[in-house]
């Protein structure tokens, strides 16, 4: 099939798309230069923050990134709307590959695609009114007659979100962290998008505010059937919200599939050691948690093969030749792993092991 | 017995030109020795002042303690002398903080910084101090720690920053560590590590640890009891498997309820609805009143005390001693 710009469009169920997806990204790299050289003019070598990402994304879905600090989830997301130019690959809306695009075409295309950041205090201008913050998607696109249409356009966006009208004319001060990053999605909102990349927009937030703004975009997707690249490094809010969850590892995707399948039964060795990490609501019984050896690895000194090998617990001398593709190893399941099988080998958590203690735990002086 | 730890009624109030804002209002817990507590509460909720309080590190102005006793060791914190707070903090108590980056000297070797601590409180050679800072980086597991000993803080990553944090808050064998959100920067990998970190040095030292957090995930991993606290007060004090199986007040049960599970996934997330009061404009009566669904008249007029168990108490009206002795008896 061939999209509006003769772009071809591979449909098929490797990265979980059955139906055409409104969104097609294939093979998404950023690679930054390192300054080295006398006077770092020559780029001796390459930061790989994203390393070829490939996934699709249905309308009205959630698709979660997921990974620790590091692993390009953000530099992702900023990609998919050109915020941050990538180094190669396609991404495909509709038919249309953004990366071809001139100025005036993307900002066209942008009404569609809009972002809601992390931190509410750094997303809004201090010196803007809540209604202009609002209205400025509407301004940009002009998506209004009047200056009472506007203001309409402005009130009903503040009730979606659950502020109130009396509420427009004041500063981004006045409100709390929550009410904050209400704003901020009622800004995201303004032009109607489709795709509404949400890069951590709860981890400021506070646990019982949280969930109100979790529980209000999944509203706004019932109601309006906007799809969403949700990235967040909290699993329990993830396996909240999304539909489907891409876990990211270094800057490849490591493992793809659906959320209540992943949380059942994570294939991938990392994947698996994240989860058993993240803390739980309650204690548990003690030897259940998978400590992972070592630092998430700098993205400029990639490991060889896979990249997780060093700090993998059932890591082979395969992994360190030769790199793991993401492959489909169960209808919808993605996993890069020389290992991930369907039923995979789990990855013990035996504390009492000596040698395991010995790398990563203390000893007695 | 003689606690290691004694609060009571302690009251921090900030002087700001705005007015007075009661940061810590009337908080009371008691610590044996080698036990660990969890503080745990959302953002302004006075957890971090109280622990600052405990080290008298309050930044003053505005902050100043009002009211209350602090016994560490049965000697009063409150008046001692600022030359023996300096003796106590870094030796008999010591402090982590949440960012690793701020608390370690960027113009020092890591070595340097813990073996500058050796020094003042033991008197020991530069040489003999640096030895000891090896050593104990070697106990908080990093690997190489000579070389480590001889790095800035940032030639290190995020995780062995804050485990030499940890070494230089352990070096002279504290008998208190108070540590404030010491995971909250960190990924959940390496999260996961310094938590498992710090329970071993708690069987290893036998040191009392105070744990301030906001996730309560976090607090079940490492602490015998949790005190909840809620604009400026314990809401609710109890074993952390109770805190969990049968919570009291209706804040914690929000609050649990709020929190998105990784075993269990539900239609819609419960919330508590509204938001914490700012500090400035306190409700009367008990402060959580005006988004309890529990509330009556009492509520908005007088505040509750803690009621229940020495074990398990909680300040809300709406429970009787039989409602709590009952959760308990459920959570056992």
């Amino acid at each position: 099939m061939l999209g509006t710009n003769g772009i071809r469009i591979v449909h098929c169920t490797r990265y979980g798309c059955l139906m055409p997806a409104l969104l097609a990204v294939r093979d998404l790299v950023k690679h930054y230069p390192i300054p080295g050289g006398a006077f770092g003019r020559r780029a001796a070598r390459q930061l790989r923050a994203v390393d070829g990402v490939s996934f699709d994304l249905q309308p009205g879905e959630t698709l979660a990134l997921v990974g620790e600090s590091g692993c390009g989830k953000t530099t992702t997301g900023r990609m998919l709307l050109r915020l941050t130019e990538p180094t190669s690959g396609r991404i495909v809306l509709d038919g249309e590959d953004l990366l071809g695009m001139g100025r005036t075409a993307l900002r066209r295309r942008r009404r569609e695609l809009q972002i809601v950041f992390q931190d509410p205090y750094a997303s809004l201008s201090p010196r803007k009114r809540v209604e202009d913050i609002i209205a400025e998607p509407l301004d940009v696109f002009r998506l209004y007659r009047n200056k009472n249409e506007r203001r309409e356009r402005v009130v009903d966006l503040l009730r979606l979100v659950g502020l109130n009208a009396e509420q427009l004319r004041r500063y981004p001060f006045e409100f709390s962290g929550g009410q904050r990053q209400r704003i901020a999605i009622a800004r995201a909102l303004a032009p109607g998008p489709r795709l509404i990349v949400a890069d951590e927009p709860v981890s400021a937030l506070d646990v019982s505010i949280q969930s109100q703004v979790v529980n209000l975009m999944q509203d706004l997707q019932e109601r309006f059937g906007i799809a969403y690249v949700f990235i967040s490094h909290d699993l329990a809010v993830v396996r909240h919200i999304a539909h489907r969850v891409a876990v990211m590892y270094l800057g490849r995707l490591v493992e793809l599939a659906n959320t209540d399948v992943l949380f059942d039964a994570p294939f991938h060795p990392y994947t698996q050691a994240l989860f058993s990490a993240a803390p739980a609501a309650g204690p548990r019984p003690r030897g259940q948690r998978i400590i992972l050896r070592g630092d998430v690895p700098n993205p400029a000194r990639i490991p060889t093969g896979c990249g997780f090998h060093p700090r993998c617990p059932i890591a082979a001398p395969i992994c360190r030749e030769q790199t793991p593709v993401l492959s489909e190893l169960l209808p919808g399941r993605l996993a890069a792993c020389h290992f991930a099988r369907p039923f995979p080998i789990p990855v013990a958590a035996d504390r009492n092991d000596p040698a395991h203690r010995e790398t990563h735990g203390a000893r007695s002086v | 017995m003689n606690a290691l730890l004694e609060v009571d009624d302690l009251s921090v109030h900030l002087f700001t030109p705005r007015g007075v804002v009661r940061a810590v209002d009337g908080v009371s817990f008691r610590l044996e020795a080698g036990q660990s507590l969890g503080i745990v509460g959302e953002s302004g909720c006075g957890k971090t002042m109280t622990a600052l309080a405990l080290m008298r590190l309050l930044p003053s102005p505005p902050a100043r303690i009002v009211g209350g006793h602090i016994r560490f060791n049965g000697e009063d914190i409150m008046d001692a002398t600022d030359a023996r707070l300096r003796q106590l903090r870094g030796s008999a108590m010591a402090m982590i903080y949440q960012d690793p980056m701020t608390t370690l000297n960027p113009v020092f070797s890591v070595g340097e910084q813990i073996a500058e601590v050796v020094r003042l409180h033991e008197h020991a050679t530069p040489q003999a101090a640096f030895a000891r800072a090896v050593e104990a980086l070697h106990q908080v597991g990093i690997p190489e720690p000579d070389r480590c000993a001889r790095a800035y803080p940032h030639q290190l990553s995020g995780g062995m920053r804050q485990r030499a944090v940890i070494a230089m808050a352990l070096v002279c064998r504290p008998r208190l560590l108070i540590a404030d959100e010491p995971t909250t920067a960190l990924d959940v990998t390496i999260q996961a590590q310094i938590l498992d970190l710090m329970r071993v040095l708690r069987d290893e030292t036998g040191a009392a640890i105070i744990l301030i957090t906001h996730d309560l995930g976090v607090v079940a991993d490492l602490v015998d009891d949790v005190a909840v606290m809620y604009a400026g007060s314990v809401v609710e004090c109890a074993p952390v498997a109770d805190v969990f199986a049968a919570p009291a007040h209706p804040y914690t049960q929000g609050l649990l309820r709020a929190m998105p599970s990784l075993e269990r996934k539900l239609h819609r997330l419960p919330t508590i609805e509204g938001t914490v009061p700012s500090p400035a404009a306190m409700p009367p009566g008990c402060r959580f009143h005006p988004r309890c669904n529990l509330a009556r008249t009492i509520c908005r007029d007088h505040r509750p005390p803690l009621l229940g168990m020495p074990e398990h108490s909680a300040a809300c009206w709406a429970l009787t001693e039989f409602e709590l002795s009952i959760a308990h008896v459920t959570a056992a």
